[in-house]
């Protein structure tokens, strides 16, 4: 099985755990800063009041950064390593930084485009379709190949 | 003190008794006697010799009584002095005296001697003379045969006397002499030991007969062993044995049958060997030794790595349902699996640089 493009469950599994992981970091991040008000002015330290945009803004940022530099960098994101999963270019080749950046944008605008692997014969969201990458199943730890000179 | 006129009558009283005891026999005997003055100056010398030995002795025997005078006897004699010291000087003086006159008085015998032969021996013996010579002759006979008869008992009464007499003699003696320092001064142990033959010795000794005799537990009781040990050399002792004969001679399972084993580990205070232990240094060397970071590290890699599998595996049996599911409810007729390994892989990638 490894090589093959993988199914609509795994993904969405290891899309999922990245969600998981995502929202752990934003609350990571909310209690730092509200650990860092507590230590400046702990009398009147208060819960800090985030706006849903804002809060949904940081997380929107968070989790295109976090997934560009994950498949930019070895493939895959946390949940996709649990899942054994892979992001690879059409050749099999890691994606470049700036595809990986588009890839991320458009699953974080809209991850239900995910779904499109369910009736594409390529297992191809369409996120896939458009940045034309693949996921593949993968449990080996080594490292795609990279592009030459990039 | 004696007087020189005492010394001389002591002197010249056994000459005279030597002379008669000497003449009886000696007229008597087949060889033809010695001339008398001789025999006279003979025995005056040796008279006088003893009585000069014997005089000394008891002068050196007095004096040691009262104490050693050293300069003493380099005096001259007459001379008055202190009674202490000038002891020896008389003695000496004394003796001085005996000696010249004993000499004079031997002279004087041995002059007198001589003219009486020459006057006996001259002149012709007429009756008045020889008849009481020959009667002097008589009794001297008788007297000598009497002598003759009584001799032996008289031998032997004196002999019982002196065999009385000699040991208590001997006995005084010793008692004055340290026989001991008499040894050290005047006998040379080293030539003597030079002289004896051990191997001889040895051989005459019975040396079962003396190890028989030894007392080996006593002799051992006093022994220092532990001197005896330190003497030792036990590397080389040890490098002498053949530890492995004797090994092989041993009968272990003999001698461990014999071994109460729990005696012994009753008699062992574990808990004394156990607080002598540090503990704490022993158990920080053994975690040191092991790696237990890489063994944690390992056991939860293994059962991250189960758990992961079966997620993997689960997820991809899943996916591969739902995609036969959707197929199937699709129409289609080929199966994406088959697609993929029949190299139905996506065209060629569009130029990434289209996407920037």
């Amino acid at each position: 099985m490894q090589g093959r493009r993988a199914g609509v469950i795994s993904r969405f599994l290891a899309d999922a755990i990245d969600l998981v992981v995502v929202l752990a970091a934003l609350a990571g991040i909310y209690f730092a800063i509200a650990g860092v008000r507590f230590l400046i002015r702990p009398r009147a330290f208060t819960w800090p009041e985030l706006s849903a945009l804002h809060l949904g803004t940081l997380g929107w940022i968070l989790l295109i950064a976090y997934l560009m530099i994950g498949w930019a960098n070895t493939g895959r994101t946390f949940g996709k390593t649990v899942l054994g999963l892979r992001v690879v270019d059409a050749d099999g080749k890691r994606l470049r930084l700036r595809r990986a950046l588009v890839r991320a944008v458009l699953c974080a605008a809209f991850p239900i485009g995910l779904f499109w692997c369910v009736v594409s014969t390529r297992s191809a969201s369409l996120q896939d379709l458009l940045v034309r990458s693949t996921v593949v199943y993968d449990w080996e730890p080594r490292l795609p190949p990279e592009h030459d000179g990039s | 003190m004696m007087s020189p006129h005492n010394e001389v009558s002591r002197v010249e009283q056994p000459i005279r008794s030597d002379e008669g005891a000497r003449v009886v026999p000696l007229r008597t005997a087949t060889p033809p006697p010695p001339p008398l003055t001789e025999l006279v100056a003979q025995s005056i010398r040796i008279a006088v010799g003893i009585a000069t030995l014997a005089t000394e002795a008891l002068v050196e025997a007095v004096t040691r009584t009262l104490g050693p005078e050293p300069d003493a006897a380099a005096e001259v004699a007459g001379e008055e002095g202190p009674p202490a010291s000038g002891f020896p000087l008389l003695a000496g003086a004394a003796l001085g005296v005996t000696v010249g006159m004993v000499r004079w008085g031997a002279r004087a015998a041995e002059t007198l001697g001589r003219s009486a032969e020459l006057v006996f021996g001259l002149a012709p013996r007429p009756a008045f003379v020889r008849e009481p010579a020959e009667r002097v002759a008589g009794a001297l006979e008788a007297l000598d045969a009497r002598w003759v008869e009584q001799r032996p008992r008289d031998e032997e009464a004196a002999t019982a006397f002196l065999h009385l007499l000699v040991p208590q003699i001997v006995d005084a003696v010793l008692n004055q002499v340290d026989l001991n320092e008499v040894v050290r001064s005047h006998v040379e142990v080293d030539r003597l030991i030079d002289d004896v033959d051990i191997g001889r010795v040895v051989e005459r000794l019975d040396l079962d007969e003396i190890v028989a005799r030894l007392d080996i537990n006593a002799i051992v009781q006093r022994m220092d062993l532990n001197a005896v040990v330190d003497r030792l050399s036990i590397d080389e002792i040890a490098e002498q044995i053949d530890v492995d004969r004797i090994v092989t001679k041993v009968d272990l399972d003999r001698v461990m049958s014999r071994v109460d084993l729990d005696a012994v580990a009753a008699r062992l205070d574990v808990e004394a060997i156990v607080r002598r232990l540090d503990l704490a240094a022993i158990a920080n060397e053994v975690i040191e030794e092991i790696d237990l970071t890489a063994i944690i590290g390992e056991a939860m890699g293994s059962m991250t790595n189960e758990t992961v599998g079966g997620i993997r595996v689960q997820s991809m049996n899943a996916d591969r349902a739902i995609s036969r599911l959707v197929d199937r409810i699709l129409q289609r007729r080929a199966d994406r699996d088959r697609e993929e390994t029949s190299g139905d892989q996506p065209t060629a990638p569009a130029d990434p640089e289209d996407l920037t």
